[in-house]
């Protein structure tokens, strides 16, 4: 394993990597995108072990945090989902200078899977792209969280969380969401996902609904060839709601593997 | 971007190089400052809850403090400890392994541990076994009520909109289950064996009585205390000098700040009172490193007229 830092100077981001296991033959290399705010904390375990199996599997892995975030240079309220694009990028140039790999996976939880969906569908180098419950509505994943925060507010002793957070920031499960944040994400709509891209996209829900078929829909629609499932399995950020990081469900972390490959 | 007054490094140690953190490190240093050492929080890795860990030891660093933000054994991205050793014992032991690495490696003389809630009580078993730890700040340690604070608490939620509207729905639970009051007026330890809430529950008596045996042999082997209380415990914390009240039997002989910060959450969480929460931790590192020649150990006055600590 190695922690690095890498990037422009003045924008320094985190990152671990894995080389592929020696027993076993290389296969290929993923880099994997982190979700935003709680969802980043509750899952950053699944993350860990996810990286963890792909190696066994022969995979380079390259995990890292966009900038804000994590152990990453920045300040919480610095960033948004187009800057956190750029930061991708730069973390997957950065994992095929270091794995030798010209074609690389991608890999992302919620927003990460919507950052993911956008390397694959701007570059040619990524050749799959699995995109667990990707926010199809992003005004939608706003206004959820917002909701979510009430009830915390609401419960509590306290002078609400969200009152006090003024017109610029809001305080949301734990994280300041900044104007430029919110507008960034409130842009995420599923036209996006009309764009073609020759990657392989493999969508998991882990609640049947309508996301799921729209945004397969939206996806061949834009010419991108698209697999579905829906799994009941255990999701990370919904796990432990708000406290710490969730389970991770073995089952589906196998499932991921097999996507991945 | 603003100039950065510190940077960062990413470190492997302790037994096979199995544990991982960030060593941040000032720009320009204090001459004989202490380190500051950040225990887990729960299991939450390094940047602790909501980022907390990396605010802190940021701002810290750059004001002169080189911090470590560490995994303890099994979280984040530190391997799994091998061998059979209890978890608080592993802890200890993993605390010992970055003490040592930093002394080693940073010319580390003294060092002061800071942790949120479990990462509190962590801290405080820690000093009490090794002389090198020689200030503690904790967050949210775990305390329990006394009885004005179980008054002013039941108050609080007869009163609030929810608890009103719950019980005109008869939905509250207090409609459905029995009511213990019984040891509200206990103390939770803050030590070696706690985790969470469970010990509210567990012979209290005891646990009270060893948690004032370990901040009284804190405070007698000159250790320097910072408590901070947030709103998020304000359920069992919830008035200024509670810690009065909970451990009058010690005299603190001013070795023991309190910051009460009461409309915050558990994780300081939003902007302005992490800021706030900042600014009290560098200052009280200025008076709590400062040689003893500079007057009162933890001075006497707030820098910052916002705050409103207790020096105890």
């Amino acid at each position: 394993m190695i922690q690095l830092f890498f990037g422009a100077g003045d924008r320094q981001l985190f990152g671990i990597y894995r080389t592929p296991s020696p027993s076993v033959a290389p296969r290929g290399a993923a880099l994997l995108c982190p979700p935003w705010g709680q969802e980043y904390l509750v899952s950053h375990r699944f993350y860990v072990h996810l990286a963890n199996r792909l190696r066994e599997s022969g995979y380079h892995v390259l995990r890292f945090d966009y900038f804000g975030t994590g152990d990453s240079a920045g300040d919480r309220r610095d960033g948004d989902v187009d800057s956190w694009h750029q930061d991708a990028a730069t973390a997957l140039e950065e994992l095929r200078d270091m794995s030798g790999m010209s074609q690389v996976a991608v890999f992302g939880i919620r927003l990460g899977a919507c950052v993911a969906w956008r390397l694959a569908s701007t570059r040619p180098d990524v050749h799959t792209a699995v995109l667990w419950d990707p926010i199809v509505s992003g005004a939608g994943y706003v206004k959820d969280l917002v909701e979510t925060q009430q009830t915390i507010d609401r419960a509590s002793l306290m002078e609400p969380l969200l009152r006090r957070s003024g017109p610029e920031v809001l305080q949301l499960l734990g994280f300041p969401m900044s104007k430029a944040l919110r507008t960034s994400i409130e842009r995420i709509r599923l036209d996006e996902f009309r764009k073609h891209s020759a990657a392989q996209v493999k969508l998991f829900f882990s609640l049947a609904g309508p996301d799921g078929p729209a945004l397969q829909a939206a996806l061949l629609a834009g010419g991108t060839a698209t697999l579905l499932e829906t799994s009941r399995g255990e999701t990370p950020w919904r796990e432990d709601e708000y406290t710490g990081p969730g389970s991770v469900s073995l089952p589906v972390l196998e499932r991921m593997i097999e996507m991945i490959s | 971007m603003s100039h950065v007054a510190f940077r960062e490094r990413a470190l492997r140690f302790g037994p096979d190089d199995r544990l991982t953190g960030i060593l941040t490190l000032p720009e320009t240093g204090l001459p004989g400052a202490p380190h500051l050492v950040l225990v887990s929080a729960g299991i939450v890795h390094r940047v602790g809850p909501d980022r907390l860990y990396v605010d802190l030891a940021r701002a810290v660093a750059a004001m002169g403090y080189p911090v470590l933000r560490f995994d303890l054994s099994g979280l984040g991205y530190s391997q799994p400890a091998t061998g059979t050793l209890p978890l608080d014992e592993l802890v200890l032991a993993d605390i010992d392994a970055a003490c040592t690495m930093l002394a080693k490696s940073y010319q580390a003389n003294s060092f002061i541990m800071c942790g949120l809630c479990s990462g509190a009580n962590f801290s405080i078993a820690a000093a009490l076994h090794d002389p090198r730890i020689t200030g503690l700040i904790l967050i949210d340690p775990t305390v329990a009520r006394t009885r004005k604070g179980s008054l002013i608490h039941l108050l609080r939620r007869l009163t609030h909109q929810k608890t009103l509207i719950d019980l005109l729905l008869l939905r509250h639970p207090i409609l459905h289950r029995p009511i213990d009051v019984g040891r509200s007026s206990e103390v939770v330890e803050a030590g070696s064996d706690l985790v969470g809430g469970r010990a509210l529950l567990e012979i209290p008596k005891e646990l009270r009585r060893r948690f004032s045996i370990s901040i009284r042999k804190l405070i007698d082997q000159n250790t320097r205390l910072m408590m901070v209380f947030t709103g998020g415990v304000n359920h069992v914390y919830n008035y200024r000098n509670q810690i009065s009240d909970l451990l009058p039997e010690i005299d603190f002989h001013g070795r023991l700040q309190v910051e009460y910060m009461p409309n915050t959450d558990h994780t300081v969480s939003d902007v302005p009172n992490r800021e706030r929460l900042i600014r009290a931790v560098g200052d009280w590192l200025n008076r709590a490193s400062a040689p003893p020649s500079t007057g009162h150990p933890l001075g006497s006055t707030a820098a910052d007229p916002a705050r409103r600590e207790l020096l105890l």
